[in-house]
């Protein structure tokens, strides 16, 4: 790589620089500032996402690749890197009054929110393992800290540790699968393996399995799930917002890449496998959950299932099929979108060091704070996939992908999740309107009700006008499936 | 006896399949990082093995990423193992069983 | 000579990785953790990696491993550690060694299955060495490079955020 190319593609990754300057900006004028006004360091960490946002909306249009093809910025990245924009966006309005009512180090927490999402936008677009693993680490280093991120609260730092080791295990496993892939192709980049891809040798099998192991570890999906809702109920709830909707996607976009563009050589092998894997997650994590009495762990519980339902769309791309592949992007859309609210309902209703988790926290919240009621309402009637809003029009798709591909019996299985998962959502409202208030509310926080506010509209407005959120999203599958020029 | 990749490549898998045990028993927080390491050593060993037999250089330039990402990972570890240990005076937390699931 | 060497590394990595695992003294396992990494160091210079090999002493058996051993020592988790797992020791011992057996037959029958390995005969002149692995890094894989700058900037806020005291 000469020098031009190199300065052509510096200009092209100007996303990821942008955030990754404002994550440094914010790092270094921390600690030259002193007490409130480090609050103002929230306006850097919003300006620095709004240029990496409108940055990135130049790669809708004209998709081209970076660093001799490590980096494919095309569509596909583009749409996950508004996925994770967006969230850490929302997730940082919604932390401003939860970092400062917990008493959190304010500079360091958005940076890292930052540093983690300029890693989930590596991630999203890379097409080589080592720039791929790397921009794994910056991600899952970033939330392993910001897990623990709550110095007086054991939990959050036991939280921490365990996500580090769990996670730092799987980096292990996904790192030798790398070390064979390696071997058995002589190349990292995911065209050349897919060109010299040979089903009959055990190391192609052997690498894709632990590959796959990995970054199902990420994803949250059956068998390894069973860190999430330690993990989920031991961080920072406006944390667990942000890394269940950031880290789930950045793993699902990186999960369609290699496997679509490196892996199709095994396609069938891999399908049954994540077909097993989807339906087991839907169910356990859909029975689990109904019976928790901690609102933060039921909605990890939930997390799980829902990872299930968009691996039920990753299943209905088998082929390469575009409806299948904007279903699950759109999925994933559409979860960070009322995800983020019902976190953001939690952290909202958190107050003064104490976090709001079990169900009496919120009981009667509809006598004091109807407005709130009303926007835990329509994420839970979301999340459950209740029309009008985006959640039903999300898992219609997913489950429409399916019938389409033909695999009817996994999206019965996802019907008969969806029926289920509404009884628990439901019990929360329940709680939330109809029994008296146990606890003294916390007083109206400007900052988030914003956050809230967008959130709702959102997940109502995109639920009844798709608007053309969807059309992006079909747009943005077809780009990635032209980039490796499949059919 | 002639020694040649596969021994390398053997070795590695016996030194990953011992990191990952010790991962998995051990409940004393620095040992499972020092597992954690023994899992990233390995996987080095696989690369720069097939780099000799491929020729080529990637797994090396590999292996200096992994051991970046190793320091990283261990850094911000025993950060929160010096954290856990201020809040509880103890190390001893199972990661595997604390997991309620 | 080299298959003797070999066996001689490959034996002392196996020791010291068991020994990190099964050893019931921290400072101990950190020890035996350096003699792993040592080994394999050794290991890297007959794969004829040179640079490699170097760094692998300088910052893995030297750096990693002073932080291991400092934050042992700093602690003092010496005798508490005596108290809890260390149960059927010689039980796990057993099923670890089982668990090779099986898996270390499967593994060299896959490997010898899987390709001819030892198929590039001509290795470049440079193979190894710091001038031919720079060549790689700052050509090819540029952009990783970078990437660890950011990964490390990371690192370092993130320890700052959990270790520092005092106001906020």
């Amino acid at each position: 790589m000469d020098l031009s190319e190199l300065f052509k593609s510096t200009l092209l990754i100007g996303p990821e620089i942008a955030l990754i300057i404002t994550g440094i900006i914010v790092m270094v004028v921390d600690p030259l500032i002193k007490g409130e006004r480090k609050r103002n360091l929230f306006w850097i960490a919003l300006v620095g996402l709004a240029v990496g946002f409108i940055l990135n909306l130049e790669r809708f249009h004209n998709g081209t690749s970076a660093f001799s093809g490590a980096l494919s910025l095309d569509g596909f990245a583009a749409y996950f890197n508004l996925i994770f924009i967006i969230g850490a966006f929302l997730a940082t309005i919604l932390s401003k009054d939860y970092i400062e009512s917990m008493n959190l180090r304010i500079g360091e927490y958005y940076a890292l929110i930052i540093f983690s999402t300029s890693g989930m936008m590596i991630l999203s677009s890379a097409r080589e393992f080592m720039s791929l693993f790397l921009g794994f680490e910056i991600m899952s280093v970033s939330v392993y800290v910001l897990s623990g991120f709550n110095r007086r609260s054991v939990r959050s730092a036991e939280a921490g540790i365990k996500y580090l080791v769990l996670g730092g295990f799987s980096s292990a496993i996904l790192l030798y699968g790398i070390a064979l892939i390696y071997g058995a192709s002589g190349t990292i980049f995911l065209d050349e393996i897919a060109a010299n891809f040979n089903a009959s040798n055990p190391l192609y099998l052997a690498g894709t399995a632990l590959i796959l192991t990995g970054f199902i570890f990420k994803i949250g999906a059956f068998p390894l799930h069973q860190w999430v809702p330690d993990i989920y109920e031991g961080a920072p709830v406006t944390v667990t917002g942000f890394m269940s909707v950031g880290v789930k996607a950045a793993a699902f976009a990186i999960l369609l890449r290699v496997l679509f563009e490196g892996f199709s050589g095994i396609e069938a092998n891999w399908m049954q496998a994540l077909w097993i894997v989807s339906a087991f997650t839907m169910t356990i994590g859909n029975l689990a959950a109904i019976v928790q009495t901690s609102i933060k762990r039921m909605l990890a519980y939930s997390s799980i299932a829902h990872a299930g339902y968009a691996l039920v769309g990753v299943v209905a791309s088998y082929g390469g099929k575009e409806l299948g592949l904007s279903s699950v992007m759109y999925y994933l859309f559409a979860y960070m979108v009322m995800n983020l609210g019902a976190f953001g309902v939690l952290a909202y209703l958190s107050k003064d060091g104490k976090e709001c988790e079990t169900f009496d926290d919120i009981s009667g919240i509809w006598r004091r704070k109807p407005l709130t009621a009303i926007a835990l309402g329509i994420f839970m009637f979301s999340l459950a996939g209740i029309p009008p809003t985006i959640g039903f029009f999300a898992k219609y798709r997913v489950f429409l992908s399916a019938v389409k591909a033909e695999f009817f019996w996994l999206a019965i299985i996802g019907i008969l999740n969806s029926v289920i998962s509404a009884y628990y959502y439901l019990r929360v409202l329940v709680y939330a309107y109809m029994r008296e208030e146990s606890v003294v509310f916390p007083r109206f926080k400007p900052t988030s009700v914003v956050a809230l506010t967008i959130l709702t509209i959102g997940t109502l407005l995109l639920g009844i006008l798709p608007l053309n959120s969807w059309d992006l999203a079909i747009k943005a599958a077809g780009s990635f499936l032209l980039t490796f020029g499949a059919k | 006896m002639i020694v040649t990749i596969e021994h390398y490549l053997v070795l590695s898998a016996i030194l990953f399949i011992i990191g990952a045990y010790g991962v998995i028993i051990r409940k004393n927080l620095v040992i499972v990082l020092m597992s954690l390491e023994l899992m990233l050593n390995s996987a080095n060993l696989a690369f720069v093995a097939f780099s000799k037999a491929l020729g080529n250089m990637t797994g090396q330039v590999f292996m200096i990423m992994t051991l970046t990402v190793a320091a990283a990972e261990v850094a911000v570890g025993l950060a929160l193992v010096v954290a856990i240990y201020t809040h509880r005076g103890t190390l001893d937390i199972d990661v595997l069983k604390m997991l309620k699931g | 000579m080299e298959s003797v060497l070999f066996y001689i590394f490959a034996a002392a990595s196996v020791a010291g990785a068991l020994l990190v695992v099964f050893h019931k003294n921290p400072i101990a396992s950190a020890l035996s953790l350096v003699l792993t990494l040592f080994s394999t160091a050794v290991l890297f210079i007959f794969l004829l990696a040179h640079f490699v090999a170097a760094i692998q002493i300088l910052v893995y058996a030297g750096a990693i491993m002073v932080l291991f051993m400092f934050t042992v020592m700093f602690l003092n988790i010496r005798e508490e550690s005596l108290k809890f797992d260390a149960q059927n020791l010689p039980v796990k011992l057993g099923v670890l060694l089982l668990i090779l057996f099986i898996f270390g037959y499967f593994a060299s029958i896959g490997f010898k299955k899987s390709f001819s390995l030892n198929h590039a005969a001509s290795l470049p002149e440079s193979f190894g060495t710091v001038e031919g692995v720079g060549e790689v890094l700052f050509k090819d894989y540029l952009l990783p490079f970078e990437l660890t700058s950011v990964l490390i900037v990371v690192a370092i806020l993130g320890v700052v955020a959990i270790a520092k005291r005092g106001t906020d």
